[in-house]
């Protein structure tokens, strides 16, 4: 599956060096007891305190720090997550985005802003169309609230419709055409606000290092300012709460010392109820109203040098509503300073 | 907040179409194989709306040579929900009227087209064979409606389907009455 059509699932996390970053490691000499009741409790604030998108955000950066990330991702599918939750065959359907996500530490521990979002995104419907243009970005502001014994963050995201969410085909273009592109939409149409609370901790084990973030948020829809009438028109988007758990872990060896090896899992719930009448149109390719999925990713990361690292993983539903039933794949390049 | 939406609107870029339909195949096609050629209500010049508007029964008995062949119970398809019954009914020669019970429903899914086939499952794709009645609006996916086509043999199932997607949405088997 994938959850990364939709634009929470956009942003991801990488383990770029936030375990080493503002937590000092555990002293070696601390007793194992002591460890594993830190790791417990950050665990534990982990699951309670739920983040949204992946960027390590319960680590405020400092002032003039900058993390900034290219990635690439894709998606194909022959089977689509239908509203029932029912996984049903569809034409083979690609999703192809270039991602980034962004983030400055303005004042030390209180404020850090970050923007993400896809400078381009292709959609195809294999033998019927496709669609490529901008897709939507965010900005947010994130402040920290706690720095001991666990990181602890709120955030405050706006998503801009900066994508297109009803394309026009050309005028040589048929009604045919018209109703394919209606159903390939770059953007959601809609100005949102998502409100997050991120947690987070790492520890130093012997010859290892773990980090354990999450995020919880509630994620305020809105009207879109267009959509194609042949999907009735602009319907409000229901409310969503999203949530996400990841740990990371590396052998602190040389050459393995550049590794990470990430787990997460994701998730995205519609937590508004609305009556047949108002029932808007089944979607497709995971942006609009009705979206929902919960996720497990893994993700290999390797520090090149100078800052940079690399990345490759995949997501992969294992409940979901009108997104795609296949893996998402991604590829990533990040620098920080 | 009005001004800020407008502002980033603007700055929104249009997302570009490329059609990638085979020449042969096209969503508003109004050829339907050679074993039963339709003609789809909106493209021959028959007034939908007032067509839909129209009491099916109203409709059978200001006709005296129409008479009803078939009828059959719309199941959900794929996971999604659909409801009320259709009846096929025979205007004279090839001309025929599918007509949706009252109590008719059928999910809202991105571009659902109304059709009758003698396959038991559409899968992913449509065939030649497939007859297209019509595309339905998001007004035609409840209640009532009225859809003259031509058809040389009687069809074992009418259907509704997102045929850009190629998802099975409604199936009604069509027994002869």
């Amino acid at each position: 599956m994938n959850p990364a059509t939709s634009k929470a699932a956009q942003r991801d996390a990488r383990p770029h060096s936030f375990a080493l970053r503002s937590d000092p490691p555990v002293q070696r000499r601390e007793t194992r007891l002591v460890s594993l009741v830190v790791a417990a409790l950050a665990l534990l604030t982990s699951i309670l305190a739920i983040p949204t998108t992946t960027h390590a955000q319960a680590w405020i950066r400092d002032p003039g720090h900058t993390y900034a990330q290219l990635s690439y991702r894709v998606i194909r599918a022959d089977r689509l997550y239908a509203p029932s939750g029912d996984v049903i065959d569809i034409r083979p359907y690609r999703q192809h985005a270039l991602g980034f996500y962004g983030e400055v530490g303005l004042v030390d521990r209180w404020l850090m802003v970050n923007a993400s979002g896809d400078l381009w995104r292709r959609q195809v419907l294999v033998d019927q169309g496709a669609t490529s243009g901008l897709g939507d970005l965010r900005v947010g502001l994130w402040s920290g609230l706690l720095e001991a014994p666990f990181r602890l963050a709120l955030g405050l995201e706006v998503g801009l419709p900066t994508g297109d969410p009803a394309p026009r085909v050309g005028d040589s273009d048929d009604a045919g055409a018209q109703a394919i592109a209606d159903v390939l939409p770059t953007g959601d149409g809609e100005v949102d606000v998502h409100v997050r609370l991120a947690a987070g901790h790492g520890v130093s084990y012997r010859r290892t290092q773990q980090y354990v973030t999450g995020d919880v948020g509630y994620w305020i829809r809105n009207t879109p300012h267009d959509a194609p009438e042949s999907l009735g028109g602009a319907t409000a988007i229901r409310d969503q709460l999203s949530f996400r758990v990841e740990t990371g872990w590396k052998i602190d060896r040389p050459v393995l010392e550049r590794f990470w090896i990430v787990a997460r899992v994701v998730g995205l719930l519609v937590v508004q109820d609305r009556d047949a009448s108002s029932a808007s149109v089944a979607r497709f390719a995971g942006l609009g109203d009705g979206v929902e999925y919960v996720s497990f990713g893994l993700e290999l990361a390797a520090h090149l040098g100078a800052g940079v690292n690399l990345s490759f993983g995949m997501d992969g539903a294992f409940h979901a509503q009108n997104v795609p039933a296949a893996p998402q794949w991604k590829l990533g390049l990040s620098w920080e300073r | 907040m009005r001004w800020v939406l407008t502002s980033f609107v603007l700055f929104a870029c249009d997302a570009r179409f490329s059609d990638l339909r085979p020449e042969e195949a096209s969503l508003d096609s109004g050829t339907n194989g050679v074993d039963a050629a339709v003609l789809p209500v909106d493209a021959s010049g028959i007034d939908t709306s007032q067509d839909a508007s129209r009491d099916p029964e109203d409709a059978a008995t200001e006709d005296a040579t129409t008479a009803v062949v078939a009828t059959g119970s719309f199941e959900g398809r794929g996971g999604y929900d659909a409801s009320g019954s259709v009846t096929l009914e025979h205007l004279g020669g090839e001309r025929y009227a599918l007509v949706t019970s009252d109590d008719f429903a059928t999910a809202a899914v991105p571009s659902p087209v109304l059709l009758v086939s003698d396959r038991d499952a559409l899968g992913s794709r449509l065939q030649p064979s497939d007859v297209r009645v019509a595309t339905l609006n998001a007004s035609q996916l409840r209640g009532a409606q009225r859809f003259e086509l031509t058809l040389t043999s009687v069809p074992a199932y009418a259907w509704v389907y997102c045929e850009p997607f190629g998802v099975e949405t409604a199936r009604a088997r069509l027994e002869a009455r």
